[in-house]
């Protein structure tokens, strides 16, 4: 009994920490430009193909890993100069036009690779043993490499003169740029820094999924529930929302079933927004 | 010798409106310009214009001979302008700290002792959240921050509205010491008559997008009678 409920807590928590891994790069483009990018599964799914071509070249996982979220970057960089700078201020605007660049990476990306689905392999293949039961040892890397990337977030924005000037841009443009921060220049680099995130999370998670056009859709839903239940616009709100969701979608499927945890999820998603519109840490922050 | 700041022609709107309809003003170093005129006649629209917040449509604005109509807000700032905004526009939920040294971010300059020292309070109140101070410690903050980045030009839009009445004389000498110690030159949009007339050299009346009276100091009291003539109600 013991052994069972620390592996459903470590499967909850790796769930919870692969969501967040997910949802961090949707999170910064959100809650710093209020783009809500419909196109960030697709950018998920060019650093996984990132992987499959580098080891289709025969390179390692490790040179993908710094590979694909730079590459993944660079095309955010351009997404954002031709596309997303027309968009600012226009919430449902922005919804229509990544939902177009969605389609656009994910049709280059059939026609490219084709439709169907392959397999990427991990770096290693070791399964530790806890309490008597086997785990895979790559499922806690990428819980490691979550982690990692929450932690680092959190001191880019919080700790460091750039993430000081990011935040105060969306604090107040106008006010920023007259202090003579560079205001489009922020935009550039944290949309790419966005995409570049997704790239990362891509390459991560590629081993444990089919590599396929479609695999963005399974970890953009609950990711994107976890912002809206947590709070846009706060690196605190993506966490909670993300322990939330993933938490609860996680040990409700182990006790019931996966259809019936997805309900449970919703419906507690739908509760939260309708009762604190500003999520969970949104809402204890506008009372303070 | 030219002037430190000079303006010339500033045309400036919003959408179709032309609002500002060919400003001419100086501004020397260690000067206090200061901008008067009834609601609505250009006054912060002037400042915004200048500041590069709201595109010029024509004219030339040059600091110590530097072009600067045209260009973003940051380049602007960045080539020596500080801004003091209306309502003083703090960083609400940020530290006093923090709003200081967003005042030096894009200037790559620290926020430095010597600072700290002339605002005693806000050294008191470092780690405070700076929409927890009153508006006459915002005040001072918000000119604080303007001068982290070391500007030759400050613009401040009514820094004494909403400040209690015996503030006004304390940042009225503040503002003195910025521009006769530093060399700062200021350009002020004020309401207050009085203070502006105690501490500007020159001062200049707005009406319908275009400076109508420019008085110097030494012909203030001789003027007085236009001037109040010009801004009554």
């Amino acid at each position: 009994m013991g052994a069972d409920l620390v592996l459903a807590l470590l499967d909850a928590a790796n769930f919870v920490l692969a969501i967040i891994l997910v949802a961090m790069g949707l999170m910064v483009v959100f809650g710093m430009m209020r783009i809500i990018n419909m196109a960030h599964g697709e950018l998920f799914l060019l650093g996984a193909y990132a992987l499959l071509v580098v080891q289709g070249l025969g390179g390692s996982f490790w040179l993908a890993l710094v590979l694909g979220p730079l590459v993944v970057g660079l095309v955010g960089l351009l997404l954002e100069v031709l596309v997303i700078r027309h968009l600012y201020g226009r919430v449902l605007d922005s919804i229509l036009a990544t939902w177009g660049l969605s389609l656009l990476i994910r049709q280059t990306v059939i026609l490219w690779f084709g439709p169907q689905s392959r397999v990427v392999a991990a770096p290693f293949d070791l399964r530790l043993d806890i309490l008597g039961q086997p785990f895979p040892a790559y499922r806690l890397f990428i819980m490691g490499v979550s982690l990692a990337v929450i932690l680092f977030c959190f001191w880019l924005f919080h700790r460091t003169r750039l993430g000081l000037a990011a935040r105060a841009t969306i604090a107040d443009r106008a006010t920023a740029e007259a202090m003579g921060i560079d205001s489009r220049g922020l935009d550039r680099l944290t949309f790419a820094f966005g995409a570049a995130l997704a790239g990362l999370a891509g390459v991560v998670m590629a081993p444990l999924l089919s590599v396929d056009p479609q695999m963005g859709l399974g970890f953009l839903i609950p990711a994107f529930l976890a912002i809206l239940t947590g709070g846009a616009g706060e690196l605190m709100g993506v966490v909670t929302g993300g322990v939330v969701v993933g938490g609860s979608q996680s040990l409700v499927a182990r006790v019931a079933s996966p259809a019936v945890a997805e309900l449970v999820v919703l419906g507690l998603a739908i509760l939260v927004i309708r009762l604190l519109p500003n999520g969970l840490v949104g809402q204890f922050r506008r009372r303070r | 010798m030219a002037a430190l700041f000079e303006v010339r022609g500033l045309v400036a709107g919003y959408g179709g409106a032309r609002i500002l309809d060919g400003v001419d003003l100086d501004v020397e170093a260690g000067g206090i310009t200061c901008l008067l005129g009834r609601n609505g006649t250009g006054k912060t629209t002037t400042l915004k214009a200048l500041m590069g917040l709201l595109p010029a449509a024509a004219g030339s604005v040059r600091l110590d001979g530097q072009e600067l109509a045209g260009l973003a807000a940051h380049r602007i700032a960045r080539a020596g302008i500080g801004w003091v905004p209306q309502g003083r526009s703090i960083f609400a939920g940020f530290s006093v700290e923090e709003n200081l040294a967003i005042g030096g971010l894009g200037h790559g300059a620290r926020l430095d002792d010597g600072l700290m020292e002339r605002f005693p309070v806000l050294a008191e109140r470092r780690r405070q959240d700076a929409s927890t101070l009153s508006g006459g410690e915002q005040q001072q903050l918000a000119i604080a921050r303007a001068l982290v980045g070391r500007p030759r030009l400050l613009l401040l839009d009514e820094p004494t509205e909403g400040i209690q009445p015996s503030l006004v004389d304390r940042l009225a000498v503040t503002l003195a010491v910025i521009a006769r110690q530093d060399g700062i030159g200021l350009l002020l949009v004020e309401q207050n008559l009085d203070l502006a007339l105690g501490l500007a050299d020159r001062v200049l009346v707005m009406e319908k997008g275009r400076i109508e009276l420019v008085v110097e100091a030494a012909g203030l009291a001789d003027a007085l009678p236009a001037l109040e003539a010009r801004l009554s109600i």
